[in-house]
């Protein structure tokens, strides 16, 4: 068979297409030899706009709404109006949506004018590679730009197979896209690595794919007939990507002039901390969540290949969360390969400062470690299982491992209490030389997650989030089934304590490249030099040795019972009493942060080396 | 504070901070043109602790200005600031030098001047250079054994060449010649800025 594999907007312009790349080397496991072609719509959509616009429409346009309209189905309305041949298809509530939430429209509504012009263009580009079966992956914004492409496909080539795949196929959205449009052929539901194969050997021998895991497929009547869960993907079977086809769409197209190309790998499925404690807010990793890795060596080879063919230097990678056992056996050999890599990467938040250089020392030099909240009794209703100063520590750490963090405060969860936000609020700005979050936002419901399988949990008279209603024309029972997001009446704090966490952190933001607080060890004891956004130069000095011990030992988080103990065993007598005066004369300076009894310090060793971003 | 000074002439400075000498601010005395201060490597600044750099002696046209270029370059690698004048013209363009510490009174090249933004990353077999001087601007990425060997030999002043690859490099401004000797103008990256994303 000729198999042409799919990838529409709103996949990034810079990074090739994973789901297309595992695909393709996995094709080479069925019984027949197919051919396999690769049509990148997302570039070429982004292309299409440039001519139509005169470069008006460019690629900062195109990433607004794959960044930030992927939290309001932006690029899904743009394609919706195609997808039911009516250019004016809900405009008014699309515009109602964005005028309720102040948010702006970017370029969507010139956008939608083009996207009829570039379904038909898409179809037919692809129907010239003259497949008889066409695969489209879909993830985030990419169903209905798929579904329209889809549509016109079976209208023109009624006879050419039409399979969706991907993480919005995974479970009941699978079978919900399957039932909601007839011209979808297949849907693999799950991991694709097995099913895709099993269903490409059945169509190729004649036999209907009925049966087959993880397949939703038509009965003899078009009735949706879905066969038994696929078996989880074991990690050896997950191949290396094949980026070829990819980097030769992009170095031949228009982007390769104005963006800097990024590899993405996948080293690990699943979440070893979800499989003993599921973050309750977290639906990542659908119906799988047992942690698999590929041994060291095998990523160490596979990372080798693609900087090699592909010369790039900068990773991004999908895991969920670092494999602990890479610290030691693949992060030393990236290490002594002496490349300048920039490698992005997932981590749980309790990681230590020597396997922050470890990381840092290998090019992992961007890190998400989940932090989500800065308050204890916040973290556990949501079982993150770190306490607040751990955060603050994980990130006055990772300014002096010049690593970049990227996190986000989350709030909205059921039985929390303004006591919960009011002391982290107090403390910001004290916090402002440490890297902000890139905001705050009333946590979403998402399918999978806990707070979605418990309703009990709080989030009982949940429906889907009213983003849906400009992107389908569904009932809402439909909707149901096909939505990953979903919104609820807000739970915890209310909107006052809300707006006072957004402006302290507009504040932190603001004031973070202007803010720095070190200390340094002088004869006189230990100096920490203020240089905080908000507050006069000068320098505090710890002369007595005492004290100047105790901040040290609060580099790490401590109780002040711990904090005494550690004191006394290294000779100095100093009263639980007196450290909870002099911790409190800290905290009264913005020295360190103090959550739920525990203590740590806020001045870093050295001065990061920071550049604005944009110049 | 006097453990945060430390004050050295070009011709002892290699063999100071190799021997473990280092503080916050290094004040260097001397001729600023002397291949020994072109000798000092960024590394050993930094581990020597020293986090900015006072050139006492004014800096002008010199046959040796390529040493002090290549100082330069090695400290700005680190993210080391370096505090230095000039006596009037250098002889050359100086907008090639906007990725490094900007001289003293000079707002055009301390406005432009930022971390990143010329240099160059190593991969198997290619290197990497992203050059922002003249504005934004996707890396390109060299492959060719020539072009990799012009960037790691003119890592401190060499000889010119006649080579395309040199004419090529020196065209695009990666490479400064004085018609006799040359250097490669980007450096290394040797430390990831917060957020790293920016360069």
């Amino acid at each position: 068979m000729r198999v042409c594999l799919v990838s529409m907007p709103w996949h990034l312009l810079e990074t090739p297409c994973l789901p297309i790349g595992l695909l393709r080397a996995r094709v080479g496991a069925c019984r027949d030899p197919h051919t396999v072609v690769d049509y990148y719509g997302n570039l070429r959509w982004a292309e299409y706009l440039l001519d139509v616009s005169g470069g008006q429409i460019a690629e900062a346009e195109y990433s607004y709404v794959a960044d930030r309209g992927v939290w309001h189905a932006m690029g899904e309305w743009i394609f919706a109006g195609a997808l039911y041949d009516d250019p004016a298809w809900r405009v008014d509530t699309y515009r109602a949506y964005l005028e309720a939430r102040n948010l702006e429209p970017g370029a969507s509504l010139r956008m939608r004018e083009h996207a009829a012009g570039f379904v038909e263009l898409a179809a037919r580009e692809i129907l010239r590679e003259r497949p008889d079966l066409v695969g489209f992956t879909t993830t985030f914004q990419q169903n209905v730009s798929s579904l329209a492409v889809a549509r016109r496909i079976k209208q023109l080539r009624p006879d050419v197979q039409v399979v969706f795949g991907g993480g919005n196929c995974d479970g009941p959205m699978g079978a919900a896209l399957h039932r909601n449009f007839p011209f979808v052929d297949h849907v693999v539901s799950g991991e694709g690595e097995l099913a895709f194969v099993a269903l490409l050997d059945a169509l190729s021998e004649g036999r209907a794919p009925a049966g087959v895991p993880g397949v939703v497929t038509r009965g003899p009547d078009g009735e949706s007939v879905a066969g038994p869960p696929a078996a989880m993907v074991p990690i050896d079977m997950v191949p290396r990507p094949d980026f070829t086809a990819w980097w030769s769409a992009y170095g031949a197209g228009r982007f390769a002039e104005r963006l800097s190309p990024v590899l993405l790998y996948e080293a690990s499925r699943g979440c070893w901390w979800g499989e003993k404690h599921h973050c309750t807010f977290c639906g990542l990793n659908g119906t799988t969540m047992k942690f698999r890795a590929k041994p060291a060596t095998r990523v160490w080879d596979d990372i080798t290949h693609l900087v090699e063919t592909h010369g790039v230097l900068d990773i991004v990678t999908v895991d969920n969360i670092l494999d602990l056992a890479y610290l030691a056996e693949l992060m030393p050999r990236i290490r002594e390969s002496g490349w300048d890599l920039r490698v992005r990467y997932e981590v749980k938040a309790n990681l230590k400062p020597d396997q922050l250089a470890v990381l840092r020392d290998a090019g992992v030099t961007h890190i998400q470690p989940g932090i989500e909240s800065l308050n204890s009794r916040a973290l556990r209703l949501m079982d993150k299982g770190v306490h607040g100063t751990q955060n603050v520590f994980l990130l006055r750490a990772s300014e002096e491992h010049q690593l970049t963090v990227d996190w986000n405060y989350l709030y909205g969860f059921p039985d929390e209490r303004a006591g919960d936000y009011r002391p982290v609020i107090e403390q910001i700005p004290a916090m402002v030389h440490l890297q902000p979050p890139s905001g705050s936002v009333r946590v979403l419901i998402e399918r999978f997650s806990p707070h979605f399988r418990s309703p009990e949990r709080g989030f009982a008279e949940r429906r889907p989030s009213r983003m849906y209603q400009h992107a389908y024309d569904l009932p809402e029972s439909e909707l149901e089934d096909l939505a990953y997001q979903f919104e609820a009446p807000p739970q915890g704090i209310g909107e006052d304590v809300a707006s006072d966490l957004r402006a302290a952190i507009a504040a932190w933001r603001h004031d973070h490249a202007a803010s720095t607080l070190t200390w340094r060890e002088t004869e006189d004891g230990l100096v920490i030099d203020e240089g905080r956004a908000g507050r006069p130069r000068c320098e505090y000095v710890l002369s007595d040795p005492a004290q100047a011990r105790s901040y040290r030992l609060l580099e790490r988080p401590r109780t002040i019972a711990a904090l005494a103990r550690e004191l006394a065993a290294e000779g100095f007598a100093t009263s639980e009493e007196t450290l909870r005066k002099w911790v409190g004369e800290l905290r009264g300076a913005g020295l360190v942060f103090e959550d739920d009894g525990r203590v740590v310090a806020l001045a870093t060793d050295r001065r990061p080396l920071r550049v604005a971003e944009g110049g | 504070m006097p453990g945060d000074r430390l004050e050295v002439s070009t011709s002892e400075l290699s063999r100071r901070l190799a021997g473990g000498a280092g503080a916050p601010v290094l004040i260097v005395t001397g001729t600023p043109y002397e291949p020994g201060l072109d000798a000092v490597a960024g590394d050993l600044l930094w581990q020597a602790g020293v986090r900015e750099v006072r050139i006492r002696e004014t800096v002008g046209a010199d046959d040796g200005l390529l040493h002090f270029l290549r100082f330069l370059r090695e400290a700005a690698s680190h993210g080391i600031d370096v505090v230095w004048e000039s006596a009037g013209d250098l002889g050359c363009d100086t907008r090639l030098l906007y990725h490094l510490p900007p001289r003293a009174g000079d707002p055009s090249w301390r406005s432009a001047y930022r971390y990143g933004l010329c240099h160059y990353r190593v991969g198997p077999g290619f290197v990497t250079v992203t050059d922002q001087r003249r504005g934004p601007a996707v890396p390109i990425t060299l492959r060719g054994t020539q072009e990799i060997r012009l960037v790691r030999n003119l890592d401190r002043p060499g000889p010119s060449e006649e080579s395309s690859a040199f004419i090529g490099l020196v065209r695009s401004g990666l490479i400064i010649s004085n018609g006799r000797d040359a250097l490669c103008l980007p450096y290394r990256l040797r430390r990831w800025p917060i957020p790293c994303t920016a360069i």
